[in-house]
């Protein structure tokens, strides 16, 4: 009996604690909310492969959302991953059982060589609300310039400057060019003839005798017998010199809140010819600015000063400085920007 | 004999030790909970020209930056940086003459575009290298971290 007494003193305790689990687990099943079938989200495919394209092209692809679930499915939001994809769904609710299509368009633009993007679909499937698509390319671009950029560097005002390029495809396809356009006035571009497989073309760009000193950008397009969605663009760069020189050419005048004013700029104005040159007068292109000029050395170096004198409107400001020297009829030009931002509210639109 | 019995029990400890040392790394490594044992790379490491949100936000305040957005013009008109100019990198060839005199060499240019994923900064600050330009920078997480931070925008 003694033997027999703690089993049962052990075991009274133990069954009430266990009965009271399950009286717990009663109520608790009894309150609980019946179950919604949820909606549930699944790919054809995971993703899709354009293969190789050529840059500048666009290509489209149509996946099929089902909803293999009991309940019915709400695609939320597509996240196309970058701005080279776009995307159209034809239902946003897709019933259970139900599909429905997303066409992907996909923009190769300049990429250069393999790419990898990632979708997001976020739909109402609790198990799986943000699911991914892949988008793979290879793309390649059409034609190839050598080199790339062409820079004319400094060309001394009133002189010509001519230079070569070479404009060849990239798989070594043969072509022909059927035109050649540039969008600067006194700059041309004409084509030698063709390498021996006509894969190659040799250009011979020309910049004509320039009278005003300054910057030069501007683009050479090719127009060739391939059909692409955009024409091979050349770029080209350059300054025109003169003895007398600003420096620099371009002013950022600052990112400002509106009611302020940009921070204070300085250019430097050089006489490396053999006459002293004076400056006659500085037109800081906009009455809110206001430039003032000191002479660090007569007739060779000067300081100009530019201000603002009051805010400016906001927006973006653009404006060109003319500095009017003895040298040359045609000012020196100094581009001016900066920017005023529309209000100080941190997330405001 | 003894010392042969000491040697043995030496080797064998010596095996079981460089054995689970070998399982429990296999286990680190295939554990989506696994530690990491190598350091990550630094945004710097990344690309030079990375920076973080905290250090393009300080860019912004100090307004002597030109903030530059390489994503297409529908995306950018649904809201972006403020102050940022537009300059979409399909069309970059096409307009940069345009730009130019607004992107004056000398001036720090911060590109950016939808998010960490997204190349087209990389590329358009590669092709402004390749015109001289020598002080060009990347916000690595891009339009998405800004918004998400509720930092100054426009439409």
């Amino acid at each position: 009996m003694n033997q027999q007494m703690p089993t049962t003193r052990v075991f009274a305790p133990t069954s009430v604690i266990c009965a009271w689990l399950l009286f717990a687990a009663c109520v608790a099943w009894a309150a609980a909310p019946p179950a919604v079938p949820a909606g549930r989200i699944a790919f054809d495919e995971p993703g899709f492969n354009f293969g190789v394209m050529d840059q500048q092209t666009e290509a489209t692809h149509v996946f099929t959302l089902r909803n293999t679930g009991a309940g019915p499915l709400r695609i939320l939001q597509v996240f196309p991953g970058c701005s080279c994809a776009a995307t159209e769904l034809d239902s946003s609710d897709i019933p259970p059982g139900g599909s429905a299509r997303l066409m992907v368009t996909f923009y190769s633009g300049n990429f250069n060589g393999a790419v990898h993007k990632t979708m997001t679909v976020q739909s109402s499937d609790p198990a799986r609300p943000m699911a991914t698509l892949e988008l793979r390319a290879d793309v390649q671009p059409v034609f190839i310039f050598t080199p790339a950029v062409l820079d004319l560097g400094p060309i001394e005002r009133g002189q010509t400057a001519t230079r070569e390029v070479t404009m060849s495809d990239a798989k070594g396809r043969p072509f022909a060019i059927k035109s050649i356009s540039s969008s600067l006035t006194n700059l041309t571009a004409t084509a030698a003839a063709p390498g021996r497989d006509g894969s190659t073309h040799r250009l011979k760009v020309a910049l004509a005798p320039q009278s005003r000193t300054g910057p030069l950008v501007g683009n050479v397009e090719v127009t060739t017998d391939r059909k692409v969605a955009g024409k091979p663009i050349l770029l080209v760069i350059g300054s025109v010199v003169g003895p007398v020189r600003v420096t620099p050419t371009a002013i950022f005048l600052g990112l400002v809140g509106p009611g302020e004013t940009f921070p204070p700029k300085k250019l430097t104005v050089q006489n490396t010819g053999p006459k002293p040159v004076e400056i006659k007068a500085v037109d800081p292109g906009d009455p809110v600015l206001k430039a003032m000029v000191t002479t660090n050395a007569p007739g060779r170096e000067f300081t100009v000063e530019l201000t603002t004198r009051r805010a400016p409107a906001p927006g973006w400001m653009r404006r060109t400085l003319h500095i009017f020297t003895s040298d040359s009829d045609a000012p020196l030009e100094v581009s001016l920007s900066g920017i005023v931002r529309k209000n100080t509210e941190a997330g405001a639109k | 004999m003894n010392s042969g019995i000491a040697r043995r029990l030496g080797l064998e400890a010596a095996a079981i030790l460089v054995a689970a040392g070998a399982l429990g790394l296999a286990f680190n490594a295939l554990s989506p909970r696994g530690i990491a044992i190598t350091r990550p790379l630094t945004l710097r490491e990344l690309d030079a020209r990375y920076l973080s949100a905290e250090e393009t936000r300080a860019l912004f305040d100090a307004g002597q930056t030109i903030f530059l957005d390489v994503r297409r013009a529908r995306l950018f008109a649904t809201g972006h940086i403020a102050g940022a100019l537009n300059l979409p990198a399909e069309e970059f060839t096409k307009r940069f003459a345009e730009f130019a005199p607004m992107l004056p060499r000398e001036t720090e240019i911060l590109i950016y575009c939808d998010s960490k994923h997204c190349e087209l900064s990389r590329q358009v600050a590669g092709q402004l290298g390749q015109l001289g330009y020598r002080s060009v920078k990347i916000f690595y997480h891009g339009w998405d971290e800004w918004q998400q931070r509720g930092w100054p925008v426009e439409k």
